[in-house]
């Protein structure tokens, strides 16, 4: 069954699929907010609150959309969320809310050069780095991310490529600062 | 051709997208200028280490929350409004919880024997640790989703005591997860008749900056016909960090409450 069969299941009461549908995007959800917020236990977080939405508002799903669509929306209003909430508690964290990589994280990016990419990564400005994330570590093709961003293919393209120029400019700097 | 536009260039032709002619111009350009050579280098070496970049491991827990969730919205019958998601074990915290708060009414049947007296002595204990444990599970350190499985236990009790909406009010104004302070909201409301809480509604509209539960609570309180909320809904209309949406709320709330 398609992912988009199994949504118009679950949404019509069969919630046993809502499993398979689990099974195939926790994982990809998971490590978009895992790239997007820099650390695992906000991820897990908010990864249970984006299937949490999905039975919740499972009602509104309308089953023309692209299920893929819909569920990363989910994830990019769990992330919204949770950034607007970060942002209002930490007013040191203004500048660069994700630079400052928590302590237990530091397993996760045990090799040096990991670690100097996502510190750039995160000082990618938010849509430039959603961007990045979609299409270069979570591998969407431009023309999925045209339709959940709901912008043209072009644009998504030039964006993207922007993106890349604030992550190299971010990541030589932080080399120079390193060195 | 600007840099920028270069710069795109070159990630085309590291990603290998350009057509073949359009690949060897890029190369030749390469090899003739210095500087394209750097910027090359450079974007290479990031593009390479996206593509080193190791994903973090998913943790086996989020499966198993996922089907205790899944597990309690299966026996959730189909209803119209809100959807509450209880575990098993948070069903039966709801249920000795209403069981404590209704222990007054119980208390002349229990006279009739001493075995049921001593039912209730048992019950009245359990009961009281089931309140603890869902208070604890609302602390700030537990995780959003066993704070927001409190708060829906909440939610369904036909009762509460104060220690329980004091911990909603808490939770409802200074809770991390904005999902869960709107639940705890929407548990309040359910307790508006007990003028604590309505007390509480009204002072959160001075602590609320979230604009969801902002609208929400501005509606909550229009519908309980709360006219104390009338100052706290005027300060709203002038504050400049309000949205324009909430603030639109307040003067559609300061209407129907005039």
């Amino acid at each position: 069954m398609t992912d988009e069969q199994l949504m118009e299941a679950v949404r019509n009461g069969d919630l046993r699929q809502a499993s398979l549908l689990f099974d195939r995007y926790h994982g990809r959800i998971f490590h978009f907010l895992a790239r997007m917020t820099t650390g695992t236990a906000a991820a897990e977080d908010l990864t249970q609150n984006v299937f949490w939405r999905l039975l919740k508002y499972r009602h509104t799903y309308n089953p023309e959309m692209k299920f893929q669509s819909w569920i990363y929306q989910l994830a990019r209003n769990a992330f919204a969320d949770h950034y607007q909430h970060e942002k209002r508690n930490r007013k040191e964290a203004l500048a660069h809310p994700m630079e400052n990589i928590p302590e237990l994280e530091e397993a996760w990016l045990a090799e040096e050069s990991e670690k100097q990419l996502i510190r750039a990564l995160a000082r990618v400005p938010d849509d430039y780095r959603e961007l990045l994330v979609l299409t270069r570590f979570q591998h969407l093709k431009y023309e999925e991310v045209a339709d959940l961003l709901n912008m043209t293919v072009a644009n998504v393209k030039v964006k993207v490529h922007r993106a890349i120029g604030h992550l190299r400019e971010n990541y030589f700097q932080l080399e120079k600062q390193n060195a | 051709m600007t840099r920028d536009e270069w710069e795109s260039l070159l990630i085309d032709y590291l990603d290998g997208t350009l057509p073949d002619a359009r690949q060897a111009e890029v190369r030749a350009l390469i090899a003739a200028n210095a500087e394209v050579r750097q910027m090359e280098a450079a974007l290479r070496e990031v593009l390479e280490a996206i593509r080193q970049s190791k994903d973090s491991t998913v943790p086996a827990s989020l499966k198993h929350s996922f089907d205790s969730m899944l597990a309690i919205e299966m026996k959730q019958p189909p209803k119209n409004g809100r959807q509450v998601f209880l575990s098993g074990w948070m069903l039966r915290v709801a249920a000795a919880l209403a069981l404590t708060l209704g222990a007054g009414a119980m208390g002349y049947w229990a006279k009739r024997s001493h075995e049921q007296h001593q039912e209730m002595a048992a019950l009245r204990e359990e009961m009281a640790k089931t309140k603890q444990l869902m208070l604890a599970m609302l602390a700030a350190d537990q995780p959003a989703s066993k704070r927001m499985t409190a708060t829906n236990a909440a939610y369904s009790l036909e009762k509460v005591d104060d220690d329980i909406v004091e911990a909603l009010v808490k939770t409802m104004n200074n809770d991390t997860n904005g999902n869960v302070r709107l639940a705890a909201l929407e548990a309040l409301c359910r307790f508006h008749e007990q003028d604590h809480v309505r007390q509480a509604l009204v002072e959160s509209l001075a602590i609320q900056n979230d604009p969801a539960v902002q609208i929400a609570l501005i509606r909550i309180l229009v519908q309980i016909k709360e006219t104390e909320a009338l100052q706290g809904l005027q300060k709203i209309t002038t504050d400049e960090a309000a949205l324009p949406a909430v603030k639109t709320e307040a003067h559609v709330g300061i209407l129907r409450l005039s």
